[in-house]
């Protein structure tokens, strides 16, 4: 008698803990959209405008000014450097010609 | 106007036409981010910048699934980033997801009050949505657009860009994790 009891108030309490579980499933069944604020509306339309790619515009002339200037640096740039190379060559032989003079008449 | 039309309009940055956007996607982008993040403040805040990236980002639109699939996409990444950063902050809760500790453990229901909730469901559905919380992000994400968008099994395959049978799965998944948990939840606090 006791564990047929026991067994029913067990029973009972499944039931009890499925529908309290079926019913929390399903709690946001019929939920409903949450309008939007006027400060998010607000925001949201300012976007667009806040937004804009600012696009400069130079003129053709001054990148073509640009170009030459870049240019010229880099033409003057190589001259100095093939100028100083050759400098530093020359007094390499230079210094290499007396060395070897002097070596001959030893 | 049909909708290549309207995506037209908008990579050439017709305001008006962004401005229609806005108006016809702010209330969907805002609930969904809104229900992932669990938070009025940083779904206004997520939601501002989804429609951000989608001006910036409309060139990239390759117009291969619906505008509004495209716009589901970004507003989900862009919630769960907030959150990842977000989570990133509760070292502990990460220490507990790595022993497996507290993973059914649903000690204290979120103090969130969603508003679109029917009075006689409020509290239940905080405890509902404390335990939404503790899925994994995909499941959750499934679960919430399913539940509270009302999206159907394809529309959600769409929008995660996997099969419908793998929606399948992952709903039944998270509904089979919830049952855990809300039976945890029930054996501590009404036994």
């Amino acid at each position: 008698m006791n564990a047929s009891n026991s067994k029913k108030e067990h029973l009972m309490d499944m039931n009890k803990k499925e529908i309290w579980i079926n019913n929390t499933l399903n709690s946001i069944d019929s939920i409903e959209q949450v309008p939007v604020s006027d400060n998010l509306a607000f925001r949201l339309d300012h976007i667009y405008k806040s937004s804009q790619v600012v696009v400069y515009r130079i003129q053709p002339k001054v990148r073509w000014a640009i170009a030459a200037a870049l240019t010229t640096l880099f033409l003057i740039n190589v001259y100095t450097l093939s100028k100083t190379l050759k400098r530093e060559n020359s007094e390499k032989a230079v210094f290499a010609n007396e060395y070897f003079s002097y070596m001959n008449s030893i | 106007m049909s909708e290549t039309e309207f995506i037209h309009l908008l990579r050439r940055r017709d305001e008006q036409a962004f401005q229609q956007l806005i108006v016809e996607q702010r209330s969907r982008v805002f609930n969904t981010c809104f229900n992932i993040l669990q938070s009025i403040e940083d779904g206004e805040d997520v939601c501002q910048d989804v429609f951000i990236e989608i001006f910036q980002s409309i060139s990239k639109f390759k117009g291969d699934s619906q505008l509004s699939t495209w716009i589901y996409r970004i507003a989900i990444t862009k919630s769960l980033e907030f959150l990842r950063k977000k989570n990133r902050k509760k070292r502990f809760g990460f220490f507990q997801s790595l022993t497996g500790q507290g993973d059914y453990e649903l000690n204290q229901p979120a103090n969130f009050d969603h508003p679109g909730i029917q009075l006689e469901n409020k509290e239940l559905s905080r405890i509902l949505f404390a335990a939404i919380e503790k899925l994994p992000e995909r499941q959750k994400v499934a679960f919430l657009l399913n539940k509270t968008e009302n999206l159907s099994y394809s529309e959600i395959a769409e929008v995660l860009e996997i099969s419908v049978s793998s929606v399948e799965s992952l709903l039944f998944r998270a509904k089979q994790g919830l049952q855990k948990i809300l039976n945890t939840y029930y054996e501590n606090n009404f036994k």
